[in-house]
């Protein structure tokens, strides 16, 4: 699920920036610092949206570098158990499925899979299909799954998935 | 597992025709999935069906009530086993997750693998991601349906090695245009780091055709990345391996690959043949296909090899590549300048000294001299010769097949050549064009025409010349653009063949596999044919047949059983004699009469006995390598032994291995850095590679090898041994690279004799009048200082402190005995004699520190033999002063 939350984030600066462009830099350097990372809480912080407010910075005793502890808004991105989204399809096996919902990868397991597909392996690429071959699921397919669980990282999210349920699938 | 079983019962009160199922059998239901479509008895059809939705977690354990039937008020229509923890048996886990129940496994804060308890899942069963983990059960039906799948498909499982087995990766700095390799950076902890990686020659067809009866896996001790980067250059299309990568991030063992075995073949390994260049990481396992390293750059071996375990027999000889002409027809004149320059430079080393060991025939000695004074001379001078060559070549039809005789021919031109020498040459290479009439010759037969004949301008020249015959026009502007550094791809010249063979060699793995699945499908025997067994049959049938007796192949102080040779030739499938057998049966063929004499050198008791007997093959032991190394019958007619050893003079054809071997061994001892040791390494190492790209085209290195000593020969009856080593230090070079120990045995057996003569013969008599040698010793000395190359080396090796010791006390003074010494070991060999005698002179002339003498060859000497009868010697020697 989406969410638009405020955020704070202290930029540490080098001396060397100190000039006319200073606020400019610390935008910068909030976006490439920010932007595709990834927190247990909020999950994964997928754009700023706006910086709220930069504060005062404070430049660190003996060392020069200066602080700016930065307010901004930004969508976040953090699936929840339950939740039913849009894949893609990454690599394909014996074993299941691996997908991925923009930053989150999701693994499906074959007992997830409705049971009248079946592993081809044979096939290139490999995939999952039914039997009249109607269905095939294969890596850069897009999916729909609902997620039965997360495993939430201090840095990371991974997420197990499922086709078993109405308009799943593909 | 808990059975905690729940009933989903009828949820109206009347009856329910049951339309759909929604779920099946094991399959995980969640709380307001939909279970199935009914309708309520007695309700209007045109209603929508009503959903049976689940009030809870858990797993179909079974359908009660088939579709379309009707249940009563409270029926079970479904059994559900309770999701939670206890009920499911968490069959597939990924990072702690069962993948089946979503629940997650880890305890509160702990590390990854921190399991609140134990799961059944332990197999991790997909090749790159060892985090997925499936328990046993399903491991083995994982199994089962591979098992099926490849039985239907007719496939096995190939595991194949990438280093030094398909590709050889390098990364030292390399020139940045080769041709055909591959560059590539990864990120190594704190920077990038280049590797630059070459396939090993025809590696895209082998997996081509491989592939259509292997299911291919990688396998390799390469980390993750590297692994990956080098699949998606073997394989853009991800058909040949897909994801089966097993890279050392997912290795169990960082020492062995066979731990890994188990998990991803749960249904056991029956399927599964092996290709990798070294044994041990599969624990010397049956269905392995022991691969000839593949090595293109000079001075890296397996950059992944396991930690501890890097193999270093021959990760310090040099590599001597020569440049590969390539330019397009099209191609600009100065390019072509320049490549003459570059070739001419990087083959000055290997020309030149070939050109002094062939004996100061006046136009090939200054030819070599003109080499050495200038590589861009030389090149420029070249190409003059070269478009010549090209225009007396395009008269003539059979350009193509007079490829390689040229080369022979071309070898004798000197690079500066007049034209009229040129015409000549020209003439000649028309006539052994029509002699050589029917051959049909390859790029690469021509490559190795080129290491044979010893020539590389000559033929590049003469290559260059049947593929861009109009360069002949340009041949004024190349000479004077030689200096015109143009950046182009430079090829380096591979002659590595093995795959070809190898492929040969699982086809037939293959084959014989699934003959023995028919046979056991008939026989309606349940049990599955191994390929521990098949490879194993397969290698035995290889000399079968073969009665084979050794002579001189093994140390004596070692079991017979236990040699090399043995085991190879055991595991070959030949039938191993410890003496001759006669044929007794008459006009018929005796199945147990000898066929094969393996024998290290000439001259033994059993060589002798087999030279008497009809139908008894002599071979040198290269010739078992050969066959162990091909899985091939390999014709035994081109592993002759000691017919290319014998000198004139010789009354014991003493093979010259010693020699090679004692240039190895100057630079074991740490004088690596001496130019002549490059030298003369370089040219072993060449010639290891003609010999092992030779066998496909036996009959053109044997005609070509023979024009080339003809030659030789006939320039000057004294250099007729020039051709010979080279030739003899040829099969030295591929015995050393099978067998170590092996090549020991030969020189040990030298060294004794020659330490026994020392120790009896002091005051032996001499074969030759004092006169004679001393004239024959001033005649080299004089002749070997244009051609000294091929003896500084030995002169340059380290000694252990004992030999000095000793030869400072007796060199001086003992001269008597010295020449002695020396004389019984001409009757040995003339090649060593000259080169003692010259350096006794040298040693008498400045007085100096004696640094080498008869025993200069030995200091590589290890075995304990070697050093026991060393310290006698020497005990013997200090007692007498």
């Amino acid at each position: 699920m989406f969410y638009h939350v405020s955020l704070e984030h202290d930029i540490l600066l080098h001396p060397r920036y100190f000039g006319p462009n200073l606020l400019n830099i610390v935008k910068q350097k909030l976006f490439t610092e920010v932007e595709g990372t990834c927190t247990g809480k909020y999950g994964f912080v997928i754009a700023v949206t706006t910086i709220d407010n930069i504060g005062a910075g404070l430049i660190q005793p003996s060392r020069g570098f200066v602080v700016y502890p930065v307010k901004y808004k930004a969508i976040v991105f953090r699936p929840f158990k339950g939740e039913v989204l849009d894949a893609v399809v990454t690599q394909v096996n014996k074993v299941g499925l691996f997908t991925e919902i923009g930053p989150l990868s999701c693994f499906i397991s074959r007992h997830s899979i409705p049971a009248d597909m079946e592993f081809d392996p044979s096939s290139n690429p490999p995939c999952y299909k039914t039997k009249d071959e109607d269905m095939v699921i294969q890596e850069e397919d897009e999916i729909r799954l609902k997620i039965v669980g997360t495993r939430v990282d201090a840095k990371d999210i991974f997420a197990i998935g499922t086709l078993m349920d109405d308009f799943l699938g593909l | 597992m808990a059975t905690a079983e729940r009933e989903i019962c009828s949820p109206a009160d009347r009856d329910i025709k049951i339309l759909k199922w929604k779920v099946k059998k094991d399959s995980m239901i969640f709380k307001g999935a939909v279970l199935a479509l009914y309708e309520e008895d007695g309700e209007e059809t045109k209603t929508a069906p009503k959903k049976l939705k689940a009030a809870g977690t858990g797993i179909v354990t079974r359908i009660v009530v088939e579709e379309n039937s009707v249940a009563k008020p409270g029926d079970v229509v479904l059994k559900i086993q309770n999701q939670t923890d206890a009920s499911c048996s968490h069959p597939t886990i990924m990072k702690d997750m069962c993948a089946d129940c979503g629940a997650d496994l880890r305890t509160e804060t702990g590390l990854a693998g921190d399991r609140k308890k134990a799961v059944s899942a332990s197999v991790a069963m997909v090749h790159s991601i060892p985090e997925l983990i499936v328990s046993q059960e399903q491991a083995m039906e994982l199994g089962r349906e591979d098992e099926q799948r490849l039985l239907r498909q007719k496939k096995l499982v190939l595991l194949v090695d990438l280093d030094q087995t398909l590709i050889h990766t390098t990364n030292d700095n390399i020139p940045p245009n080769l041709k055909d390799v591959k560059h590539f950076r990864l990120w190594h902890g704190k920077s990038f780091m280049w590797y630059h990686t070459r396939f090993r020659p025809y590696t895209m067809e082998f997996i081509e055709t491989i592939s259509k009866m292997y299911e291919l896996h990688i396998c390799t001790f390469g980390v993750r990345m590297y692994a990956h980067t080098i699949a998606r250059l073997l394989d853009p299309k991800e058909q040949y391996f897909s994801h089966r990568i097993l890279s050392r991030d997912e290795c169990f063992d960082a020492l062995s690959k066979t731990a890994n075995l188990k998990a991803l073949f749960p249904c056991g390994d029956k399927m599964v043949g092996i290709i990798d260049d070294r044994e041990d990481v599969w624990n010397y396992a049956p269905n392995l296909v022991h691969v000839k390293p593949y090595r293109f750059f000079q001075g890296t071996a397996d950059i992944n090899a396991p930690p501890g375990l890097t193999k270093s027999e021959h990760d310090g000889e040099p590599i001597d590549h020569k440049v590969v002409d390539h330019s397009k027809t099209d191609g600009a004149a100065g390019q072509k300048g320049d490549e003459y320059s570059k070739t001419a430079d990087i083959s000055q080393e290997i020309s030149d000294g070939q050109k002094s060991d062939s004996g100061p025939g006046e136009g090939v000695g200054a030819g070599g001299q003109t080499g050495q004074v200038s590589g861009t001379v030389a090149g420029g001078g070249d190409d003059k010769c070269g478009d010549k060559t090209a225009e007396s070549l395009e008269d003539s039809t059979g350009a193509q097949i007079s490829k390689e005789d040229s080369c022979c021919v071309a070898s004798q031109r000197t690079p500066g050549g007049e034209s009229d020498t040129t015409k000549a040459v020209c003439a000649g290479v028309e006539g052994a064009a029509s002699s050589d009439g029917g051959a049909e010759e390859t790029g690469r037969g021509v490559e190795s025409m080129e290491v044979a004949s010893e020539c590389v301008d000559g033929q590049r020249d003469s290559k260059e010349a049947v593929q861009s015959a109009e360069s002949s026009e340009k041949a004024g502007e190349s000479v004077e653009n030689v200096s015109v550094g143009e950046k182009k791809e430079v090829e380096w010249e591979d002659e590595d063949d093995y795959l070809l063979h190898l492929q040969e060699v699982l086809q037939r793995v293959h084959k014989a596999y699934y003959e023995m699945y028919e046979q056991s499908l008939q026989n309606s025997s349940a049990e599955l044919p191994d390929l521990k067994n098949i490879i194993p049959y397969v290698r035995k049938k290889v000399l079968k047949g073969a009665n084979v007796v050794f002579s001189g192949m093994f140390p004596l102080n070692m079991a017979a059983e236990k040699s090399k040779a043995y085991v190879v030739a055991k595991a070959l499938g030949a039938n191993i004699q410890s003496d001759i057998v006669l044929n007794k049966a008459k006009g018929g063929s005796d199945p147990d009469a000898t066929t094969h004499l393996v024998a290290a050198k000439a001259g033994t008791g059993k060589h002798k006995m087999a030279l008497k007997v009809k139908g008894i093959k002599v071979v040198s032991g290269d010739w078992l390598w050969m066959c162990s190394e091909r899985w091939e019958w390999v014709s035994e007619t081109l592993f002759p032994l000691g017919s290319k050893d014998e000198s004139p003079e010789a009354g014991t054809p003493r093979t010259s291995k010693g020699r090679s071997k004692k240039r190895k061994s100057g630079r074991d001892a740490g004088d690596g850095g001496d130019v002549a040791d490059d030298e003369a390494a370089a040219a072993d190492d060449k010639n290891a590679t003609a010999s092992s790209a030779a066998v496909g085209k036996r009959l053109k290195t044997d005609s070509s090898t023979k024009q080339a000593g003809g030659k030789s020969d006939g320039q000057k009856p004294s250099s007729s041994s020039s051709s010979d080593s080279a030739g003899s230090e040829e099969s030295e070079a591929f015995a050393n690279s099978y067998n170590p120990l092996y090549s020991f045995s030969d020189e040990d057996i030298e060294f004794m004799d020659k330490e026994v003569d020392e120790m009896l013969d002091e005051e032996g008599d001499s074969s030759e009048s004092d006169t004679e040698r001393e004239d024959r010793v001033r005649k080299e000395v004089l002749g070997k200082e244009k051609d000294s190359d091929s003896d500084s080396d030995s002169l340059a090796g380290d000694f252990p402190r004992g030999w000095k010791l000793r030869r400072k006390s007796f060199s001086p003074q003992h001269k008597e005995d010295v020449e002695e010494v020396e004389k019984k070991t001409d009757v040995e060999d003339d090649d060593e004699t000259e080169n003692e005698l010259e350096r006794y002179e040298k040693n008498m002339a400045a007085f100096a520190p004696p640094d080498s003498d008869s025993d200069s060859k030995d200091n590589d000497s290890i075995g304990s033999v070697d050093d026991e009868i060393a310290d006698a010697v020497e005990k013997e020697f200090l007692s007498s002063l």
